[in-house]
């Protein structure tokens, strides 16, 4: 009997063999928006002067913050009166 | 299948952890979708380990917690030791990346999230179990510039909150 593992993947595999050229794009856009809206974060304060906040760095010291993704970066353009 | 897990986090989410039993959702989309992490741990990697790195050196908490769980479930996905699960993935990813040139995109901006995001939309998985590399910009800049891999990093993504069945804090020397 397969395991859950093999059934799953063997179901996806047929899945997206099957898969339109215009589903694909739908998926990947989708995919891509979580991403993007990963990245989003909300600053609160006053910045002068600040060209970049480097997310690698943030701690997550409530629990509704997010794990920023490794690697992004916000660039503030212009700063808070 | 039975499996540990570490998790490090900042002082305050711990102690909510450990005072409700439960782990607070998560909104990570990376490595193996969505998810609640844990560092795995076997003889070649040191789940411990990696949570203090993490904690310390990645994530520059100055007070942390390291909260130790057994998972238990027979729905996963095995990525680093079940053969089919590893060769049926790799056939997918394959699969997807021929869909993605064919829509005029350049292989290099293939992401593996996708896979993960059609397993969370299709499919009921516990966790998913893999090893993952630190070859990504923000971890080379915390010192992972290297070829040979002496640390490679074992991750349990659990999905469902009912596959832990202990919650235990550790003791940090």
């Amino acid at each position: 009997m397969m395991d859950y593992g093999t059934k799953t993947l063997t179901d996806l595999l047929d899945y997206v063999k099957n898969m339109s050229v215009d589903e694909y794009n739908r998926a990947y856009e989708e995919a891509m928006k979580d991403l993007s809206e990963f990245n989003l974060i909300t600053v609160a304060g006053t910045f002068t002067n600040v060209q970049s906040i480097d997310l690698n760095y943030l701690d997550a010291t409530k629990p509704q913050n997010f794990t920023p993704n490794r690697g992004s970066s916000i660039t503030i353009l212009s700063t808070a009166a | 299948m039975r499996k540990e897990g570490y998790h490090s986090t900042s002082e305050e989410c711990g102690e909510i952890i450990l005072s409700q039993g439960k782990f607070i959702d998560s909104d990570e989309t990376n490595w193996l979708g969505k998810g609640i992490y844990f560092w795995g741990d076997c003889d070649i990697f040191n789940g411990l380990s990696e949570s203090i790195w993490w904690a310390q050196k990645f994530k520059r908490l100055s007070k942390y917690i390291i909260i130790k769980v057994e998972i238990e479930s027979d729905k996963f996905l095995n990525l680093v030791d079940n053969k089919n699960h590893k060769r049926k993935f790799g056939l997918i990813k394959e699969k997807l990346i021929e869909k993605h040139i064919e829509a005029g995109r350049n292989a290099v901006d293939f992401k593996e999230y996708l896979i993960f995001k059609f397993i969370d939309k299709r499919y009921r998985y516990d966790f998913i179990y893999a090893i993952t590399h630190g070859s990504d910009s923000g971890y080379r800049k915390v010192g992972f510039n290297f070829n040979i891999v002496t640390r490679p990093q074992l991750q349990i993504c659990v999905k469902k909150h009912n596959c832990i069945i202990s919650i235990e804090r550790m003791e940090i020397e």
